[in-house]
């Protein structure tokens, strides 16, 4: 076992620490010296030399105070290298991404500097690392990057956890029978190669233990043979080495790749990724030419049919996808054209939340759908040359009923609408078979949507490489002993090989098991050779996105643990000229083998720096997308398939598989992402076998009532070809019946303290030949003590309970209703005239029925009596309202364009140090999200508990809205939260003793209180027990511990390397005091100085629109949340659909029609509005669905109350008028839902 | 025998160590026990068994001087025990934080406040009893008042603990006081938490003048009594093992010290029964306002459930209705545990209790149904929903969407303790037996303390968003710091029924028909009744006949 612990040194275990850097790069090329100093090669310069970071920069034994200083002081010497270039030369030089030089570094002011983060399987995520002296502290996305730009996914958010996880491996480790463990770089390569073999004496090294060491290598290294390692294998051709390495598109690793399969053409390369492998792409090869990953621009496009694909969410191209389906989305006029999305899925994603019709489908059957839509697509277009593959579709027995047949010939018709041909993208999740991927693609070519709304741009070898496949192959060859050295870099196939390939049996047999890792793995915990690696914020690289750009990526500080990148670690072992990563990276593009277009001139180091500056090569050969379809090619796929029509029953059930918010269980140990609610459950720290209510009703794997204090999900054992899991079950509403949803990535077993004992392992059940789903699984019932698990949600309550939280208008009655006359002053029931917005009106017009609006609670800041009206009060007019200073901060989010991604919750959880609580806590309902995703589903109640498949899902960011009339500030006894001239609400939390009477008397519950040092304090873990042994424990002794009893003295305090990751400009609150979202309140003041210095103007007088963003809204990839000045009606700027517009983005969206106060009612005059969410139904098909209701709705949207159609307040409470989306209609027949109260004749009658 | 010489048994009874051997109990011949006639005529009586003025001195003082009885010292001892788990779990909440309780982001309130409130509202039928009954001339308070009064300091020390202890930062609370500081930060004088402050301090200060200055002239009693002993028995008066000093020199002591020099002078009765009348009627207003100010902690507020008008009148009756089942909870017991304390309180006495409770019974009831009215009436979708879907509906009656209050168990808990079981007391025979009240108390006790936490924690556990629904469960430091409190409770009041006199004797003595100069005596309505029955010769037994004096 490896011993990962910093104590362990204390209890006298050996754990060394390499100390002395491992040789210069170059050493083999020629003889130019850089100085005198290096001529003369005096001892002290080639120790400076040998560094590849600043004195200081690599000596992190243990995150202690000391270490911590000195790493930022490294850090900081990296950052303004040139503030220092006076004593100590800097050897790599990163650049800022803004124009301000380093040498201007301000200590307190961060810097942000742009770099990407690989994605998983492929593709890149272009972003910019916030840096506070030297140490990266968030991660935002780079505007420059054509894939981000600007914005950033979860993981991407939650890496920089990673970064600082004090569980990472700290030091490589060679194990070796004779001489016990061998430790440190040098020694490592060393033993790789006899040309990294060097006997550096490290400072202060006294003769006798040079010596002694010297001496120990030197007999480590003869039982390894004279040449290293490596060297070995020079003359085999490399055979019997197998590399497995993850999918990453990088010019460089491809280079280093090439260069060591052409030095040894006998080893095994595998590409692995047990989420990306590489089916969709090897599909698309089928039919393009060439592997290709599928890009869609949905800006254009009218219809969008996704078949099991989550594209908002999990493919390469994610954030692209979400932002301009986003902006197809956002309707600003009545009349605007929007993208109408149907998705077919087995469990709600945000794509299917997302859509305008959602059809829950078992997996089994997806294909079959996709074949009855390809039918008719292809049928009726007939294009040029498809007619063999109309032929071989028609033959397949694609049969559809009902539901699904009226949505199939919905989407076959809007697809051949000849106004949307060309203006379509048609997804096909990776999780569907080949063949179906060749079908999908050959709709889009046939419906003209390729180089138009979609593109297929080619990927790299290894990010087509058939990932399965080829790991089975290897697990053979190494189960016939022909394999005798596995080098795994930055993979854990040990953990996520799926159950039909032994890969850990298999891989215990390899002789040499050299593996590469940030952190301590499956795979780790087996190694012969362990090599501990480089975060991605701390080496150098390059990457390209799904459709081309790419970046390099400079590291943000020195390895903490002096850890090495793959790159290097493949360059030390082919034995490159180099093994320095930045040396790599710069041959690469100084002119290797890959693009040498870029960069390769003699202009070189400028546009070195420029790349780096900008964070994207500018120049870089692109990808050109790929657009010849052989529909021939596609038509023998099909030929060659064949249908699987029978559907799931009890006995033999579907499962799917899905790579939630751990992918493949890398962000296991990162308790963000733990603690990020799955996106329709909202279970945090596991995952569990998601099934409908009704199939779990069925099976009697209902878990034990929300309301529980912890609700408990059935165990159950999953079944299929002897390979079984054992995993608990949670319903969940949306899923087709007789499915089981598994989430992959979970239940790790070697992981670090946050991840451990989190969730169940599925992949014993994966069958590699068919990785995404199975069919006829059996499920058992555990019984005895361990039948029973407990679960953590964030929230409970799923349906809105008929209130008017949520807000939706379908497109027709928004065309209809939505124009310029939308705004009214209208009389309400009680004969007061209000100015209200179509969103206001919707929903039975609540504010409409509420008593007069004279705030309960006095607005301190109202200075002027004149001009307020009780009217106004309910609604303030940006300039009139008692607010009139600017600026004046507030926030819409549209909740029409909002997918729910959660990437506002964590990036939240970043910017302002929101403490992780743990899964206990969390179902004690103490999570401390600042922004929170509330989820209802749709459909009422009646219906969902007779089994019914709920119409959508809804999400509904909400943070604290800064009421200018503030409950929560009333009633605090000691002026703890008070209202800021700017409209802040603020928390002191100096000030706060923690009564949470402000938390009680918020009607948006958006205040989070500090029951316990969460912040402060060292997270410790979440159950008491192992699960391992679930059948013999009782379910209270699988209930966790609390580590929060525990007295906070006696709790490990937070350790200096995680303290690391915090924001500085944001306070870490203690335990006692309340907190709750500032709108950013750091950051605003910071742009307010800022743009002072800068143009010596008062921010009081003008702030230009859009110089400070909210954290949510930076990194919202839907660009749904706005944030800026309300009161500024002067600032211009074009809206996504070219139109001009006048006055700060918030402010025109607020002043919006769809605009609506949550609560708004409660006169507490929130500072950010929700936006009404607009779908796109297909109203042929909610005809043919027979959805009188939502068609009725679409009528007269308003219900029988505040319509200005008429609707007569006369009518009876109740009517069918009322029975509108979010009203059950069994609640309003009973009792009426309305809240009006007709006791002022003519009332209801309009302005 | 002379006092002179005095025989042992004397010895002892004037050393204080003894009871007096008790004088046989003379019924009234007409209305037996009394207390319960019928007749209108008659006024039942207020002091039974004939008793003398001596005879009440004795039984009064008898219990701090020769000690309730051999029941005590465990009584105390557990109580004490239990008492001091509220230290322990006060202690471990500060050292780890508040999330030992069950709170959180959906219920920031839960037992915390439930105790501070339902402790608060104990206290106010001590007011009521001492203050506004005071004020009425209802002559059968004075029986009861000086225990219900120290019931009320007791039950305000325990509620003062929680809303101290509650917040998150208790080495803050001191920012609730208005303390001039550098940074000129007030508290905040809209929060009606600092409302909470001022006022349950006032009424915490005045309860206690009230009930120290009414206890002024019977420590006079103590002290003289004790210093009489003293000057009688010279060096052969006993002393305290150990310490070596003579009970009666501590008790002549310290009851001179709290008697401030009473010494029982027309001019001091003078002076003392104005200023009891003027801190009678300062309590008064206390009475209302105290509980309409805790009230106002929910009803200022926006929450559905809380923002109610009627929460202070509401809260003032639930206040008296449990404040009342306290006091019969108390001293029902007391009757039987404390010799001759039957000839002071009466049945009559917990018959007029009963009826109160019964009364105030009606009031909250009437408060809980006219919460639906206005729900229903104001037509609010949300205030109705926490009506109905928190508080009320059962899942047995759940409609089709299976819709249920999580907390109707606590809900019905209240409307059987409060609304339905005061209901026996229609029945004449149950007010009038001991058991059944007792028994009626301790439910309607339960019943207030669900009522605080129907309205905290139904209302706070599902408000406007259902996306942030959740449940409140109380943590085994919840219940052990609530257990601790009623044991801090007991404590106190053990200890006050040990030391301090139980009952304020000029006032029963005043109400007594001796009192009466026109009182004959018994028997004056013909039966023959001798006056100088075995109760031995007093000088009130020769005082004439009166009209009958009493409720």
């Amino acid at each position: 076992m490896i011993d990962q612990c910093p104590s362990s040194k204390k209890q006298g275990l050996p754990v060394e620490k390499a100390k002395t850097p491992h040789e210069l790069v170059g050493t083999s090329g020629r003889a130019y010296y850089r100085g005198l100093d290096d001529l003369s090669g005096a001892a002290s310069h080639k120790e400076f030399e040998q560094r590849e970071f600043l004195d200081g920069a690599s000596e992190l034994t243990e995150p202690t105070r000391r270490t911590f200083l000195k790493l930022m002081g490294a850090g900081a010497a990296l950052a303004g290298a040139a503030t220092l270039a006076a004593c100590r030369r800097p050897e790599h030089k990163i650049m800022p991404y803004s124009k301000q030089s380093p040498e201007d570094v301000i200590p307190g002011k961060a810097m942000f500097y742009a770099s990407a983060m690989a994605l998983p399987g492929g593709g890149a995520e272009g972003i910019l690392a916030e840096t506070h002296e030297g140490r990266p502290t968030k991660i935002e996305g780079n505007p420059l990057h054509p894939m981000s730009q600007g914005k950033s996914s979860v993981w991407a958010q939650a890496s920089i956890l990673d970064l600082y996880d004090p569980d990472r491996l700290m030091n490589p480790m060679l194990f070796e029978q004779s001489v016990g463990m061998k430790t440190g770089w040098p020694f490592i390569a060393g033993w790789a190669r006899n040309a990294w073999r060097t006997t550096v004496r490290q400072a202060g090294e006294t003769d006798a233990a040079f010596e002694a060491r010297s001496k120990d290598e030197s007999a480590m290294w003869a039982r390894y043979g004279k040449p290293g390692f490596f060297e070995a294998y020079d003359a085999s051709g490399g055979a019997g080495v197998a590399f497995i390495v993850d999918k990453v598109s990088s010019p460089t690793r491809d280079r280093v790749r090439d260069a060591i399969v052409k030095k040894w053409p006998q080893a095994k390369w595998v590409a692995w990724d047990s989420v990306c492998t590489g089916d969709a792409p090897a599909a698309l090869a089928g039919v393009l030419g060439a592997p290709a990953r599928m890009v869609a621009d949905l800006s254009k496009a009218k219809v969008i049919v996704s078949f099991d694909s989550n594209f908002l969410e999990n493919e390469a191209s994610a954030i692209h996808h979400a932002r301009t389906f986003g902006a197809s989305r956002r309707v600003l006029k009545a009349g605007q054209e929007m993208s109408r999305l149907y998705s077919v899925e087995s469990m709600f994603t945000v794509t299917g939340a997302s859509a305008d019709h959602r059809l829950s489908m078992a997996p089994s059957q997806i294909p079959v759908f996709v074949v009855a839509v390809a039918q008719r697509v292809l049928r009726q277009l007939s294009a040029p040359g498809t007619q063999p593959l109309v032929a071989a579709l028609s033959s397949m027995n694609a049969t559809l009923e009902g539901e699904a047949l009226a949505y199939a010939e919905a989407i076959a018709a809007d697809l051949v609408d000849a106004a949307n041909l060309g203006k379509s993208a048609v997804f096909a999740g990776e999780s569907l078979p080949r063949w179906v991927q060749s079908v999908v693609a050959a709709m889009n070519a046939a419906l003209k949507n390729v180089g138009a709304c979609v593109s297929y741009f080619p990927v790299g070898a290894d990010e087509a490489a058939d990932s399965m496949k080829l790991l089975a192959d290897l697990t053979a060859e190494m189960n016939a002993g022909k394999i005798e050295t596995v080098i795994c870099l930055d993979v854990n196939p040990v953990f996520e090989a799926p159950g039909t390939i032994a890969f850990e049996a298999a891989f215990k047999k390899v002789k040499n098991r050299v593996v590469l890792h940030t952190a301590s793995n499956e795979t780790t915990a087996l190694a012969t050779v362990l090599l501990n690696g480089a975060h991605y914020l701390e080496a150098w690289g390059d990457v390209v996105a799904a459709q081309g750009a790419t970046t390099i990526c400079q590291p943000m500080i020195a390895p903490m643990y002096d850890g090495r990148s793959a790159i290097e670690i493949l360059a030390m072992i082919g034995g490159l000229s180099t093994w320095s990563g930045y040396e790599l990276v710069r041959e690469t593009w100084r002119g290797g083998p890959a693009p040498k277009d870029a960069m390769a001139d003699a202009e070189f180091e400028k546009r070195w720096r420029r790349a780096l500056h900008d964070g994207v090569v500018s120049g870089a050969r692109g990808k050109t997308a790929l657009t010849a379809l052989d529909y021939a090619a596609a038509a023998k796929a099909v030929g060659a398939a064949t249908l699987n029509t029978k559907g799931p029953d009890q006995t033999a059930l579907d499962v799917a598989f899905v790579a939630g918010t751990m992918r493949d269980g890398r962000f296991a140990n990162n308790g963000w992402m733990q603690e990020l609610p799955e996106t329709a459950s909202k279970v945090v720290w596991d995952n569990a076998a998601f099934v409908s209510p009704k199939t779990a009703k069925a099976l009697g794997v209902t878990q034990t009532p929300a309301t529980d204090q912890f609700p408990q999900g059935r165990v159950v054992d999953l079944t299929i070809s002897g390979r079984t899991v054992k995993i608990a079950c949670w319903a969940v509403p949306g899923i087709a019946e007789n499915t089981l949803v598994l989430p992959l990535g979970w239940g790790r077993r070697e992981v670090g303290l946050v991840g451990s004992k989190t969730g169940f392992d599925v992949s014993p059940l994966r069958d590699g030949s068919s990785p995404w789903s199975l069919s006829g699984v059996k499920l058992s019932l555990v019984e005895g003590a361990g039948r029973w698990y407990p679960i953590s949600v964030t929230q409970s309550h799923g349906s809105m309970e008929g209130r008017a939280l949520v807000r939706e208008i379908d497109k027709p009655a928004w065309d209809k209703f939505g124009g310029e006359d939308s705004i009214k002053l209208q009389k309400d029931s009680y004969g007061r005239q209000q100015k209200m917005t179509l969103g206001e009106r919707l929903e039975g017009g609540e504010l409409n029925h509420m008593p007069a609006t004279v705030p309960v609670y006095q607005d301190p800041m109202r200075n002027k009596e004149e001009g307020y009206t009780p009217a106004r009060a309910g609604r303030p007019t940006p300039g009139v309202a008692a607010y009139d200073r600017h600026p004046q901060w507030g926030m819409t989010i549209d909740l029409s364009s909002c997918i729910g991604c959660n990437v506002c919750t964590i990036a939240c959880q970043a910017e302002n140090n929101v403490a992780i609580v743990g899964k206990t806590e969390v179902q004690k309902g103490r999570e401390m999200h600042w922004i929170r995703i509330d989820r209802y589903f749709k459909g009422d109640a009646v219906s969902q508990n007779k089994g019914e498949q709920p119409e959508g899902m809804f999400f509904q960011p909400v943070a604290c809205v800064h009421c200018e009339a503030a409950p929560c500030e009333v009633v605090c006894p000691v002026n703890a939260t008070v209202h800021g001239s700017e409209g802040h609400n603020y928390m002191v939390y100096n000030r706060c003793i923690g009564t949470r009477y402000c938390a009680n008397n918020c009607p948006y519950k958006v205040r989070r209180f500090n029951f316990f040092d969460y912040g402060v304090v060292k997270f410790q873990g979440g159950l008491k027990e192992s699960l391992e042994e679930l059948g013999g424990k009782t379910v209270t002794e699988n209930l966790p511990a609390n580590q929060n009893l525990i007295p906070p003295r006696l709790l490990k305090q937070l350790d200096e390397l995680s303290k690391m990751q915090k924001n500085p400009n944001v306070t870490v609150r203690s335990r006692g005091v309340m907190e709750k979202c500032t709108y950013c309140i750091q950051r605003t003041n910071e742009a307010k100085i800022e743009y002072k210095l800068a143009t010596g103007n008062r921010p009081e007088e003008y702030f230009p629109d859009g110089l400070v963003q909210s954290a949510c809204q930076q990194a919202c990839p839907t660009d749904a949340i706005v944030f800026g000045n309300i009161l500024d009606d002067k600032a211009e700027y074009t809206e996504s659909d070219g139109s001009k517009r006048v006055g700060s983005k918030v402010y025109t969206m607020r002043e919006h029609t769809r605009s609506y106060l949550l609560l708004g009612f409660l006169s507490t005059r929130p500072r950010t509005s929700h936006l009404v969410r607009v779908n796109n139904p297909n109203v042929q098909l909610l005809t043919k669905l027979g959805k009188k209701e939502r068609l009725a709705a679409i009528e007269n949207p308003f219900g029988s109350h505040g319509s200005h159609e008429g609707g007569g307040h006369g009518a009876p409470h109740g009517g069918e008028n009322t029975k509108h989306s979010f009203i059950d209609p069994a609640k309003a027949g009973r009792d009426g839902y309305v809240l009006s109260l007709g006791v002022l004749p003519g009332s209801g009658v309009h302005a | 025998m002379s006092a002179i010489n005095p025989d042992q048994t004397t010895a002892a009874r004037l050393a204080g160590m003894m009871r007096a051997p008790e004088p046989p109990r003379v019924d009234d011949p007409v209305t037996k026990d009394g207390s319960l006639v019928e007749d209108p005529s008659v006024r039942a009586p207020l002091v039974l068994g004939n008793r003398t003025f001596n005879d009440v001195t004795e039984t009064v003082c008898g219990y701090i001087e020769k000690g309730p009885g051999r029941w005590w010292m465990p009584a105390f001892g557990l109580a004490s025990a239990v008492a001091s788990i509220t230290g322990l779990m006060v202690g471990y909440l500060i050292i780890t934080g508040v999330g030992v309780w069950g709170l959180n982001n959906h219920v920031d309130w839960a037992w915390d406040i439930t105790n501070f409130v339902f402790w608060i509202g104990i206290g106010h039928a001590g007011t009521l009893i001492s203050a506004i009954l005071c004020l009425l001339k209802q002559k059968w308070r004075t029986s009861i008042n000086r225990a219900a009064e120290a019931m009320t300091i007791f039950a305000v020390i325990c509620a003062g603990m929680f809303p101290g202890i509650h917040i998150g930062r208790v080495w803050m609370a001191w920012m609730l006081f208005p303390i001039p500081n550098s940074n000129a930060i007030w508290p905040n004088f809209s929060s009606p938490l600092l409302w909470d402050v001022f006022a349950v301090s006032t009424y915490a200060t005045v309860s206690l003048l009230f009930w120290y200055m009414g206890m002024i002239p019977d420590f006079a009693t103590l002290r003289d009594r004790a210093a009489r002993r003293l000057m009688r028995q010279g060096d052969s008066a006993p002393t305290l093992p150990i310490v070596g000093v003579r009970v009666d020199q501590l008790r002549a002591l310290i009851y001179g010290l709290l008697s401030l020099g009473w010494r029982f002078s027309s001019r001091h009765w003078h002076t003392y029964e104005k200023a009891y009348l003027m801190l009678a009627g300062i309590s008064t207003p206390l009475v209302l306002s105290v509980h309409s100010i805790v009230s106002f902690d929910f009803a200022t507020s926006v929450i559905p459930g809380w923002h109610t008008t009627i929460f202070p009148p509401y809260f003032v009756a639930g206040a008296i209705f449990g404040g009342f089942a306290m006091v019969l909870l108390l001293l029902i017991p007391s009757r039987i545990l404390f010799p001759g304390m039957k000839d002071l309180i009466t049945l009559r006495h917990l018959e007029n209790m009963a009826k109160i409770i019964l009364t105030t019974g009606f009031m909250v009831g009437f408060a809980y149904a006219m919460e639906f009215f206005v729900a229903w009436y104001g037509a609010n979708a949300y205030e109705r929903d926490v009506f109905i879907y928190n508080r009320l509906m059962p899942p047995f009656l759940a409609g089709e969407d299976g819709k249920y209050a999580p907390y109707w168990w606590a809900y019905w808990t209240m409307i059987a303790c409060n609304v339905l079981s005061p209901q026996v007391f229609w029945i004449k025979s149950m007010r009038q037996s001991p058991l059944v009240i007792f028994i009626v108390a301790f439910l309607v006790t339960i019943g207030m303390w669900f009522e605080r936490f129907v309205i905290i924690v139904t209302s706070l556990h599902r408000a406007f968003i259902p996306g942030e629904w959740g449940m409140f469960y109380a943590s085994w430091v919840d219940i052990l710091t609530f257990v601790g409190s009623c044991g801090t409770f007991l404590t106190l009041y053990l200890l006050f029924t040990r030391f301090l006199p139980q009952f304020a004797m000029s006032e029963i003595k005043n109400v007594m028909p001796q009192a009466n100069p026109h009182w004959e005596g018994y028997g004056h309505h013909g039966h023959g009744h001798s006056t100088g029955a075995a109760g031995g010769s007093h000088a009130a037994h020769h005082a004439p006949q009166a009209p009958k004096e009493g409720i």
